[in-house]
């Protein structure tokens, strides 16, 4: 079992560190960099960049906050939003990602899952879900573009075939649960927990320490994203990190 | 401390940027190079890498020269770095998506991690994440004559990968001390005992 990692997760919609309610209804936060270097200060385990807007090849794009990030944050970085190809990867790669985390361009042609672990090798390969419970029958359907469009794949399916083809982790965010503070989605994070033999990062809903607690515990998560309830000041890395410590939950300890 | 000048070979494969910086970052002045002369006469030497192995392999031997720049500076006994993948090539073998010839500089194979831990509990692979290091039983020097000879044992550091045997050292110019946490207690999806603590193979040439 390796030790649960926090990361911290920020919304970035070029220049700007944004947040929303169900990925929707977005605010503007402030500057992205500033924010990160916070977060690595306090001690994140790693740093998760989504593009909203999958702007990567834009001025003043996410690619430049991410080489910016480099220069002061020394943990691993995510990024995410607007991956389309080995190319677009790439590009991540040298602007100083470690891993890239791609949902839309894998729902479209699957086959991309492999070409990327083949060359980059599956720890860098992160196959992002936005899943949305189904409103009348049990289960969740994965969707894309920030929870709007409907793939049509049921969640825990399309977790298992993304493994099958190559993916080392697995981001699973709850659109439900995104932006609520209310806690995250159990039952979605066991259920695909338990389904694949890759690590799975619970996104969605954090509203407090105990929430952690609870997707570890209950959900089964090996690492927790959360984003709100950094941006906002509600709590911080180092109080989080010793409450999850407290509750017995193996943690890397940030002195 | 004098600062050092390290070349890092850039030959199309990783996180060069995020190398580069952390050598900064550790005091060392970074230089980006792909070319085999300056490589092979570098003062110091880091073999990047995120990929899989075959791939990675296969980008540094369609580099004209670089293979051979490579091992000439390792056969001057200067201090050479591989980090990721680009320590795993520095082996014999990789079994990652088949079998391939790596740089041979170090014997042995690099090969999956199993599903499953020793004692027969399940584990997730890659594993990720940050995780302490331990001193091997057989090296009675510590890590005294390494790359490491700084690092408190159970400091630790980031890994993320899928193969054994070579080890992968991340972000290794800023270790961040911490202290080994008490096993986890059960949990109902947990593999029950904790991974077996893995030896740190060496991946460093002192000169």
């Amino acid at each position: 079992m390796s030790r649960i990692r926090l990361i911290a997760r920020l919304d970035v919609k070029a220049p700007n560190l944004i947040k929303g309610i169900h990925l929707e209804g977005l605010r503007k936060i402030g500057d992205p960099n500033e924010f990160a270097r916070r977060y690595y200060e306090q001690g994140a385990d790693e740093i998760l960049y989504m593009d909203i807007v999958a702007s990567l090849y834009q001025r003043n794009s996410l690619l430049d906050i991410v080489e910016r990030t480099t220069r002061d944050v020394f943990v691993p970085i995510t990024v995410g939003g607007g991956i389309r190809s080995t190319e677009d990867a790439r590009a991540a790669f040298r602007a100083g990602a470690d891993k890239v985390a791609i949902n839309t361009a894998a729902i479209h042609r699957p086959e991309l899952v492999s070409e990327m672990a083949r060359s980059f090798g599956s720890q860098a390969m992160v196959l992002s879900i936005e899943a949305k419970r189904h409103a009348h029958a049990a289960g969740w359907e994965a969707f894309t573009d920030n929870g709007r469009e409907h793939t049509g794949r049921d969640v825990v399916e399309w977790a298992k075939r993304g493994v099958e083809l190559g993916c080392g982790e697995i981001l699973l965010t709850s659109v439900d649960q995104e932006g609520t503070r209310a806690g995250f989605d159990i039952d979605l994070v066991k259920a695909v927990s338990t389904a694949v033999p890759v690590p799975v990062i619970a996104s969605g809903g954090m509203g407090s320490a105990e929430h952690l607690i609870d997707v570890v515990n209950n959900g089964c998560a090996d690492a927790v994203a959360m984003a709100d309830i950094l941006h906002y000041g509600r709590s911080d890395l180092a109080s989080i990190r010793k409450a999850t410590a407290n509750a017995g939950i193996d943690v890397r300890i940030v002195e | 401390m004098t600062q050092a000048d390290i070349t890092i070979v850039d030959y199309g494969v990783g996180n060069v940027l995020s190398v580069a910086r952390a050598v900064t970052q550790a005091g060392g002045r970074p230089n980006l190079s792909s070319n085999p002369a300056e490589i092979a006469h570098a003062e110091r030497l880091i073999l990047p890498g995120v990929g899989a192995f075959g791939d990675c392999i296969q980008a540094l031997r369609a580099r004209p020269g670089l293979e051979m720049a490579i091992r000439d500076f390792a056969a001057s006994g200067r201090p050479m770095l591989g980090i990721c993948v680009g320590m795993q090539v520095l082996f014999d073998v990789g079994e990652e998506f088949g079998e391939h010839r790596g740089l041979g500089l170090i014997p042995g194979r690099v090969r999956a991690i199993p599903a499953k831990t020793t004692d027969g509990a399940p584990q997730k692979v890659p594993h990720i994440g940050w995780s302490p290091l331990s001193i091997p039983d057989h090296r009675s020097l510590g890590w005294t004559d390494t790359i490491l000879a700084e690092i408190q044992p159970g400091g630790a550091f980031y890994s993320s990968i899928r193969s054994q045997l070579g080890q992968t050292i991340r972000h290794i110019a800023s270790p961040i001390p911490s202290t080994v946490a008490s096993a986890s207690p059960l949990r109902s999806c947990a593999a029950i005992s904790p991974a077996p603590s893995s030896i740190p193979k060496k991946a460093v040439r002192s000169g």
